[in-house]
């Protein structure tokens, strides 16, 4: 539903999005050491959805996650499981980690946690649920 | 081996989350649910077997150890209830997806349903009183779901009265959980049986008060159970022989975990017992004025969690032994008693008691799977209800606790009148004329497991009872518990 279009919102969502998207992606992979994480990164990232929803309905929100919500839930729980599995596959407990860092040219130091994949699935997991509750709080009634 | 330990937390979510991938394939998600039920299962019975005869599993989460990270604890307590609740999940889980119009009108039931039995799993195996309070929040959560999907009209009252009071009580459960870390600087319960120690006698004894009352909300114990009745009976059959069976004993087990090891020195024993008293009679003098099976069987869960607190209050080894006894046969035969009712509402359409006569001439199965199921919860020899009950009044007789034992025994003689008013009203009379629907061959089935599981509870009365006098040795003997989880195999 849409109560009324913005050309204001719509122009400004152009920018912000991709912007938003960017940073969520920037704390999902600094998150190991620093405050971000899959959580945070996720929320930051529905943010974006939330302000496709604003500004072009329920039709925006369908362009830009063109997947059922219920669907990236699911991968994202199964992704969060996987990276749990990592430290059984490694011969240690469930959710133990190892981690791997390069030097990067301009970057510097980064460090690669085998948790990403634990991460990148609870970040995947938080825009799955934010985008179900948009769909059906926001959406038209049944 | 530790990795064991784990599984029965995993599988369910991961089969969760299979499920909700092929959110569009109903027979892919039928599959993936049954298949995570039966090794559920499978796991759980090889850790029954394991735990016995080599001792605790603990497996610490992300290799951290104890008080750092946060153990599964696989004792022979948790593990016996897991492998309970693990059958009583799979039959549940058959009959659900036999009935017509479970699992297909809602998408998300089999996510739902084993995101309940991962959160039933962790309750049962988490060392951890943090993660203990996830674990409730991840099984109410997924309750919260199955009990409201279908209501509609009046009851979604009742449904709104169970999310309100879940919210509620966990809310004081978290309260109760930061005023512990605040005393003591650690949530881990190992850690705590040795810390409480150094906590002042009045602040102990206030934090474990405050913990018997939030598990006892959950448990429906006296006077907090008046949420149970009112909501149980409006959700679809499988979902409250699931709720029935399962949802408040793992409250009691909450109530017996946390009593034995942080409070032994100064649990409200008598305080207990006089509940537990109440709760019995109260709860079968309810189920006496309802009118319907459904409503009937729902108060006597009430009144049964009594005679597990009893059992708890003896403080005792035999009289936790026979709690335990107890809440495994409770799980058993309550979910046997729902699918029943079930069934009847499946044939005949209702189960009030005024609107149904001579089931037992019209679907002589469903009385043949009633009956013993009926006996064995008014604790009629040889049913698994005696056992129990035989278990818990010895040990009343040895700990000298005369009156409460007394009140026991007239319960159940209440117990078995409600009964008879069931077998009397609903499966005496003369046959109605009126249509009948057939009973899916998978919803007798599933009925019939549990009740043969029951008979089998009984048929093995005393090796369990043997193995539920270790199982409660082990939560009483002084330090034991800490020394596994900070040794760790011990």
């Amino acid at each position: 539903m849409i109560v009324r279009f913005s050309p204001l919102l719509a122009t400004g969502a152009r920018t912000m999005v991709p912007t938003l998207v960017l940073l969520s992606l920037y704390l999902l992979i600094v998150g190991h050491d620093v405050p971000g994480g899959g959580f945070a990164g996720g929320l930051l990232a529905s943010t974006g959805l939330l302000v496709m929803f604003l500004a072009f309905g329920e039709r925006g929100l369908r362009r830009a996650l063109p997947i059922d919500s219920l669907v990236v839930i699911g991968v994202g729980l199964l992704l969060a499981v996987t990276g749990g599995l990592i430290g059984i596959a490694d011969g240690s407990a469930f959710l133990t980690y190892t981690f791997a860092s390069t030097d990067v040219p301009v970057f510097g130091q980064i460090k690669v946690s085998s948790l990403l994949v634990f991460d990148l699935g609870v970040y995947v997991l938080v825009i799955g649920v934010v985008e179900t509750a948009l769909q059906r709080l926001g959406g038209e009634a049944p | 081996m530790k990795t064991l330990a784990t599984l029965p937390v995993i599988i369910p979510i991961a089969a969760a989350a299979l499920a909700l991938v092929s959110i569009r394939r109903p027979l892919v998600r039928r599959i993936v649910g049954l298949a995570s039920s039966v090794a559920y299962l499978a796991i759980a019975v090889w850790l029954v077997i394991a735990v016995d005869g080599s001792g605790t599993i603990v497996a610490a989460q992300g290799d951290w150890p104890a008080p750092l990270g946060i153990p599964l604890v696989a004792d022979r307590l948790a593990v016996l209830l897991l492998a309970t609740s693990a059958a009583a999940l799979l039959a549940v889980l058959v009959y659900a997806v036999a009935k017509p119009d479970t699992d297909t009108d809602f998408p998300g039931f089999h996510a739902v349903y084993q995101m309940l039995a991962a959160g039933v799993a962790l309750s049962l195996l988490t060392g951890d009183l943090f993660t203990l309070f996830v674990a409730f929040e991840i099984m109410l959560t997924a309750s919260y779901v199955l009990i409201t999907y279908r209501a509609g009209g009046s009851e979604t009252r009742s449904t709104i009265t169970y999310v309100v009071i879940g919210l509620v009580a966990s809310a004081l459960l978290l309260t109760a959980i930061a005023f512990t870390y605040a005393v003591t600087g650690t949530v881990n319960i190992a850690d705590l049986t040795d810390k409480l120690d150094n906590v002042s006698p009045g602040y102990r004894a206030g934090l474990g008060w405050l913990l018997f009352m939030v598990f006892g909300i959950k448990a429906a114990i006296f006077p907090l159970f008046f949420w149970l009745p009112d909501s149980y009976p409006v959700a679809p059959a499988p979902v409250t022989a699931l709720f029935a069976g399962l949802l408040t004993k793992i409250g009691v087990y909450a109530i017996v975990r946390t009593q034995t090891l942080l409070f032994p020195s100064d649990g409200p024993a008598t305080f207990m017992l006089v509940v537990a008293g109440f709760t019995m009679v109260v709860g079968v003098l309810g189920a006496i004025a309802q009118k319907d099976m459904k409503r009937i069987l729902s108060f006597h869960i009430v009144s049964q969690i009594g005679y597990m607190i009893m059992g708890l209050g003896f403080f005792t080894v035999a009289g936790v032994a026979a709690a335990i006894v107890f809440i495994v046969h409770q799980i058993i035969v309550k979910a046997a008693l729902f699918l029943v009712g079930g069934l009847v509402e499946h044939t005949e359409g209702t189960g009030a008691i005024d609107a149904v006569d001579g089931v037992a001439r019209r679907s002589p199965l469903i009385a043949v799977l009633f009956l013993p199921a009926a006996f064995s919860l008014a604790g009629f020899p040889p049913f698994s209800g005696f056992v129990g009950k035989l278990a818990l009044i010895e040990s009343g007789f040895d700990a000298g606790r005369w009156v409460v034992v007394g009140v026991s025994l007239f319960a159940s003689v209440l117990t078995l009148f409600s009964m008879t008013k069931i077998w009397s009203g609903v499966f005496w009379g003369r046959p109605g004329t009126g249509p009948k629907t057939a009973i899916p061959s998978g919803m007798a089935a599933a009925t019939a497991g549990l009740v043969v599981v029951s008979l089998a509870v009984a048929l093995g009365a005393e090796p369990l009872l043997q193995y539920a006098e270790r199982a409660a040795g082990d939560l009483l003997a002084d330090g034991a518990y800490r020394d596994v989880v900070f040794g760790g195999r011990g």
